[in-house]
């Protein structure tokens, strides 16, 4: 707006940052926040990376990954179940009430069913809830709108149910373990399989399975196919294309026509720059999407991963939340470099003295307002993990309704 | 069935150490919470003040 009377092209370059807003539920779950940019430079010509990755200017308890609630709850609220589901059983099998209660009136489903819940009531309470704190003060502190709420409540379903599904584990366990210290040797073994084990060898299997492009090789692509400056031969040759167009044989039978050949030039690069990032940096987006696709997919294989990759779309933080921030960028720059050549092409130089425009052009680029994505996306995004996490419970509730009757005293 | 319930996680608060290593996860939660809040209170700080550098520029 305070660019002054300039030549619009010159206004393109000198355009505006566009700032990826903190969303509430980052403080919950930060997701892939810390790893990328926050911050894109809005120009002609180049659909520039993201800059200021908070990782860059974080404190060292950051960089350990150690401030990341949900990161801390999906590799270590299994233990602590474990442990509730351990005590709650061993205890009842060293005083002996187990079998008391078991050649009493007590049927083993009712006992199971107790234990579950009561371990998983709980860890609840203590673990999801003090989270859900956490993200109850990140929507304070964001002063977010309803979606927020709804993000939270999901997200602490999540949690339960996550929870719920290692109780049942954490109990079936050390009911049928014949001794309690084989029972924890098992869990211990099942944490370190299904949860430490299956988190990054899901990822590696998702990017062994769908490996993402060279981001080098793809700069290189970028920079062959849509360069931001071009020889004078290409140059020439564009020039001669867009003549033919007009049906001009020179500038100045263009100029005649009131048509500026220079804003020509620069609307057809921009344009054929844009069909190039599509194709370029589209399909490289696209290819870190199926790699989440397929990582969620792999929920089925462990509930930890089913609750990881449910935690960060519900939270806001995962690629396509981000995703749709460079997009909405994207669009903006397009639409005002795109305006800013379209106020260039009617307008030739007039006896050597180059077209400027001023504020009133600037004041038509309305300011740039990124919403981000609405609950609909997250839940789109985490449906699959969050059916895995229901499989997984209607499993582990079969399991027990199945097993538990044998139990004997 | 409720109160065998109400029993059953009397039981488990009534074990001390149990009740320690719970309570001490809770805090490493806690603890993580409020660093993560910081951070993401600092980021939003950060972007205000780079924006309203822009808008004046």
């Amino acid at each position: 707006m305070l660019q002054g009377v300039k030549d619009p092209h010159s206004a393109a370059h000198y355009s505006i940052y566009a700032f990826n807003p903190v969303v509430p539920l980052s403080a919950l779950d930060p997701g892939i926040d810390p790893f990328v940019g926050e911050t894109v430079w809005l120009e002609a010509h180049v659909q520039n990376d993201l800059l200021n990755r908070p990782l860059q200017g974080s404190t060292a308890l950051e960089r350990t990954g150690l401030a990341d609630p949900a990161g801390l709850f999906v590799r270590f609220a299994p233990l602590v179940v474990f442990l509730l589901a351990f005590s709650a059983v061993a205890r009842d099998r060293e005083q002996g009430t187990l079998s008391l209660a078991l050649s009493a009136a007590a049927t083993g489903r009712a006992i199971a069913a107790i234990k579950i819940s009561a371990v998983a009531s709980v860890a609840t309470v203590m673990l999801a809830g003090a989270l859900a704190m956490i993200g109850l003060a990140g929507i304070v502190q964001g002063g977010a709108a309803g979606d927020a709420w709804l993000r939270v409540a999901l997200w602490v379903c999540a949690a339960t149910g996550y929870v719920v599904v290692l109780s049942v584990v954490g109990v079936l366990a050390g009911l049928l373990a014949p001794t309690a210290r084989t029972g924890f040797g098992a869990l211990l073994l099942f944490w370190l399989i299904a949860v430490l084990g299956a988190l990054p060898a899901a990822s590696a299997a998702a990017n062994r399975s769908r490996p993402l492009p060279s981001f080098q090789e793809m700069k290189i692509r970028l920079e062959r196919d849509a360069p931001a400056y071009w020889t004078p031969e290409v140059g020439a040759e564009r020039q001669a294309l867009l003549m033919r167009r007009y049906g001009a044989a020179d500038e100045a039978e263009l100029d005649a026509q009131r048509v500026n050949l220079r804003g020509l030039e620069l609307d057809y690069a921009e344009r054929l720059s844009q069909a190039v990032f599509d194709r370029e940096i589209g399909a490289f987006y696209r290819r870190v999407l199926d790699q989440d696709r397929l990582y969620a997919a792999l929920a089925w294989l462990s509930p930890a991963i089913a609750f990881d990759a449910a935690s960060a779309a519900l939270a806001g933080t995962d690629f396509r939340h981000h995703l749709a921030f460079i997009d909405g960028a994207e669009q903006y720059r397009r639409a005002l470099v795109n305006r800013m050549n379209a106020d260039l092409i009617p307008n030739p130089a007039r006896s050597g003295v180059l077209h400027t425009s001023d504020g009133r052009l600037w004041a038509e680029i309305p300011e740039f307002a990124f919403l981000p994505p609405g609950w609909h996306t997250a839940l789109q995004s985490s449906a699959g993990p969050l059916s895995a996490l229901a499989g997984w419970l209607v499993v582990g509730a079969a399991l027990a309704a199945w097993v538990t009757p044998r139990l004997r005293p | 069935m409720l109160r065998v319930l109400r029993l059953e996680i009397t039981m488990l608060l009534r074990e001390r150490r149990l009740l320690a290593a719970l309570a001490a996860a809770t805090l490493v939660l806690t603890i993580a919470g409020a660093v993560s809040l910081t951070s993401a209170q600092r980021a939003r700080l950060a972007r205000a003040e780079v924006g309203a550098n822009e808008r004046q520029r």
